[in-house]
């Protein structure tokens, strides 16, 4: 059985297996590993995105209002980002 | 009619769409902002641990130990150790406990660990024996210049992307703060004054080092838990693996049984892992080189907490190199635009 991850880490590999998704896309996968955490929330999950995008991990492909017209931004994976999943353990690669 | 309807549709799902996009670039302006701010605090709240440090380190038993190294090095293991208490507790209550763990055991934790070993035994006792050999004035500009260690690094392994603006934000803080430690020796009472300088090298590319390992880590793993974990390892690895050889677990027991130097330690720890939460997190966001350039600024604070907490006297050196730090400061910070993006073709 593969070990749990960091959520960021999480984020990253998830990313890699979409070609794009948004923060509720992400939530909604990873709610049955992550539900239950005082960080699963939309707040943590769009800071570490916006984060990642910082550090060129992800970029976003695309912005929309949502139906409370709230933000929000759709991300893909980029090269760099693929190339920090070689430090992924055995178990997830 | 119909056309009219399928105009207005366009017209205000292009206006919707504006409105996203004007959005998204504050949040990301937001977070750049953020780290910037972070890094400043750092700084700050550097400079006063620093100071509540030194007040500890001057009482019973830090005077006393089996070794000059004994104190300085017993005093740094506590400091880390009670930063390291108090993230932790952080985490835990912030549902992020758990975290720690999962973190540990996968590449990036270890990485992190690295950086604690470099920032922690190595830099902080480097640091410590700097002060404690060539002087506080010396050791402080020496290890001052870690920001241009730092940044070479980050530029090569990150693929940070250094602008010039940069580049001449972190040489004047690094200059300011060259000017502020540069007092001449004082004769005989610095017997081991070269030896010092030695140390406050080691500590110099230790946390250049740390911040680029650490940095590096962070990539895939939450800042918050990165520093928790850095200061319980730090804690742990100078405990069993540096104070044997200083005898200090002696001077730790009676370090740990001391209640009135005791808590001022502890204040410095917390004070201290609050600071380093700071740092990097601004690691994290900003990108090594600026967020290296504005924790330099603790000696400014270092100054400003020393004069009113302490008897230090200001001399034009102080206030020229403080002023020059400001100054590099402000060229870090002053076009925010520039690093939405932190690395080379993101």
């Amino acid at each position: 059985m593969a070990i749990k991850l960091p959520l960021r880490f999480r984020l990253l590999h998830l990313m890699s297996t979409k070609t794009e998704a948004n923060v509720h896309d992400l939530m909604k996968d990873l709610r049955a590993e992550y539900g239950n955490e005082g960080q699963f929330s939309v707040k943590s999950f769009e800071n570490h995105l916006t984060s990642m995008r910082a550090s060129g991990l992800i970029e976003e492909t695309d912005v929309n209002l949502d139906e409370q017209g709230k933000l929000l931004e759709t991300f893909t994976i980029t090269e760099f980002g693929r190339g920090r999943l070689k430090y992924l353990p055995h178990s997830w690669k | 009619m119909a056309n009219g309807v399928a105009a207005q549709a366009v017209g205000s799902a292009s206006s919707s769409k504006a409105i996203a996009r004007d959005l998204s670039n504050r949040r990301k302006m937001s977070h750049a902002k953020a780290g910037l701010l972070w890094g400043a605090f750092g700084g700050l709240s550097w400079g006063f641990a620093g100071i509540v440090m030194g007040i500890a380190f001057a009482m019973a038993p830090f005077t006393g130990g089996a070794t000059i190294f004994t104190g300085p090095l017993v005093g740094a293991a506590m400091h880390d150790g009670f930063a390291g208490i108090f993230l932790t507790l952080s985490n835990i209550f912030s549902g992020r406990g758990s975290e720690i763990f999962r973190t540990l055991k996968t590449w990036p934790g270890v990485l992190v660990c690295l950086a604690a070993v470099f920032g922690g035994p190595i830099a902080m006792g480097g640091y410590l024996l700097g002060i404690e050999f060539a002087g506080a004035s010396y050791a402080l500009s020496i290890t001052a210049m870690f920001p241009v260690v730092g940044t070479i690094l980050a530029a090569v392994f990150l693929k940070e992307k250094i602008t010039p603006l940069v580049w001449g934000g972190i040489i004047l803080s690094v200059v300011g703060a060259l000017i502020v430690g540069w007092t001449p020796p004082e004769g005989g009472t610095m017997p081991h004054f070269y030896l010092g300088i030695g140390c406050a090298l080691l500590a110099c590319f230790g946390w250049g080092i740390e911040g680029v390992l650490s940095t590096f880590g962070m990539d895939m793993v939450d800042p918050d838990i990165a520093i928790s974990i850095r200061q319980s390892v730090s804690c742990i690895v100078s405990i069993v693996g540096v104070l044997p050889f200083v005898a200090g677990w002696a001077l730790l027991g009676q370090a740990l049984g001391t209640f009135n130097s005791l808590w001022i330690l502890a204040c410095a720890g917390v004070i201290g892992g609050i600071s380093y939460k700071a740092w990097y997190k601004s690691l994290n966001m900003t990108g090594v080189g600026r967020a290296m350039a504005l924790n330099i600024t603790y000696v400014i604070w270092g100054i400003v907490f020393g004069y009113f907490m302490t008897d230090l006297q200001l001399t034009t050196n102080l206030v020229v190199g403080g002023l020059i730090i400001t100054v590099g400061g402000i060229l870090v910070v002053c076009n925010p635009k520039e690093l939405l993006n932190l690395r080379q073709g993101a």
